[in-house]
């Protein structure tokens, strides 16, 4: 097997992590940008004289254009942000899947129908407590998500032989693919034993 | 990360919807040639800043904060995020199984939690190596430490691990 060793924890939201990384970081490059400013201002390097005017100079001329242009950069502001917001609330979680029938005909799958059903399966495998799954990607290419809560009275590596087994074999199936890309998350539980005070 | 990152992302975006709303709106109060404010009462802020030249304490001490803040966001965003999931070795090309560093950790403790003598453990797992304390009231422990060794040892290789982290085991004496 290749590929990392480490993974970062999966997201159902991943193009809001993406957006959240680069506006934050474009946000805090502009601060930082805005503060060096003032600082470079205040200090006299970009000149003494500069340095003792004061920040709203009284009664200076404002070019006409000035305020359509703040009115302007206002609504761009309310427009991103509105978009910001937007983008939180996107999931990559693909809702049905459209499978070809052998007739030409088309079949609609809920894709919660499915998972509720792998969950189920998954659940009945002795030793895990609890699963949940989401599906992503399209319908001719779909993902599989899984995470897989263990009550910890069965070995961690037979619980995994068997989700990636048995019960893959079985939504490869149902889902009429040959190859099902998958992300188990095995959730190991907390210590029975006796912890250090 | 994620988690503050998205409160952030709620506050700022409300925020920036909001105040660009409000900024527009008053800059139409004053194109319609009204004067005062519509709702934002940015009076007193202009005056102040008409009263405060760029080197005074109050604005350098803002611009210093405002520069702070924008180096911890930048830091904050463009450090690459700690990998806490480690990755179970599988057969299947298509599978990718991974778990969590603090379940690595639990696991080792549990394994090691009902060999006699030990009266407590506590785990620190990194991507390179993994650190079990365990507390005793032995006098001689050195045969635990070698039990211990041995659980923890089978525990781990039993996730399967692409990359195992080597075991650490630290054994601490304490009165009965």
């Amino acid at each position: 097997m290749s590929g990392p060793a480490a993974l970062a924890p999966a997201t159902r939201t991943p193009g809001a992590v993406r957006a959240n990384r680069v506006v934050l970081a474009v946000l805090g490059l502009l601060l930082l940008a805005g503060g060096v400013l003032v600082l470079l201002l205040g200090l006299g390097v970009l000149g003494a004289a500069r340095a003792d005017l004061a920040v709203l100079p009284p009664g200076a001329a404002v070019p006409g254009w000035t305020w359509p242009v703040v009115g302007a950069a206002g609504v761009l502001v309310a427009a991103l942000s509105a978009w910001w917001l937007v983008v939180q609330s996107r999931t990559d979680r693909l809702a049905r899947l459209r499978l070809e029938d052998a007739d030409g005909g088309r079949t609609v799958l809920e894709g919660a129908a499915l998972t509720r059903a792998l969950e189920e399966q998954v659940e009945a495998v002795p030793g895990v407590a609890r699963a949940s799954a989401h599906l992503s990607g399209t319908s001719a290419a779909p993902r599989l998500h899984l995470r897989v809560r263990l009550t910890g009275r069965a070995d961690p590596a037979q619980v995994h032989r068997t989700v990636t087994g048995e019960v893959l074999a079985q939504a490869r199936a149902a889902l009429e693919v040959d190859r099902l890309p998958t992300r188990v998350e095995l959730d190991l539980p907390r210590g029975t034993g006796r912890t250090l005070a | 990360m994620r988690g503050v990152d998205r409160v952030l992302a709620l506050v700022l975006g409300l925020v920036g919807l909001g105040g660009g709303v409000l900024l527009a709106a008053e800059v139409v109060q004053g194109l319609l040639g009204r004067t005062g404010h519509l709702v934002v009462p940015y009076e007193g802020v202009a005056r102040w800043l008409r009263e405060h030249a760029w080197s005074s304490a109050p604005v350098v001490a803002a611009g210093a904060g405002v520069a702070v803040a924008g180096l911890l966001l930048l830091v904050a965003e463009v450090v690459p995020r700690r990998r806490t999931l480690l990755v179970v070795a599988s057969d299947d090309a298509d599978v990718v199984t991974a778990v969590a560093r603090s379940g690595v950790g639990r696991t080792l403790e549990q394994a090691v939690a009902g060999v006699p003598g030990v009266d407590g453990t506590r785990s620190r797992v990194g991507r390179r190596t993994v650190r079990l304390t365990v507390r005793t009231a032995l006098h001689d422990p050195a045969d635990l430490e070698r039990q211990v060794h041995e659980r923890a040892s089978a525990a781990l290789a039993g996730l399967g691990l692409v990359a195992a982290p080597e075991l650490d085991v630290d054994l601490q004496r304490v009165t009965a």
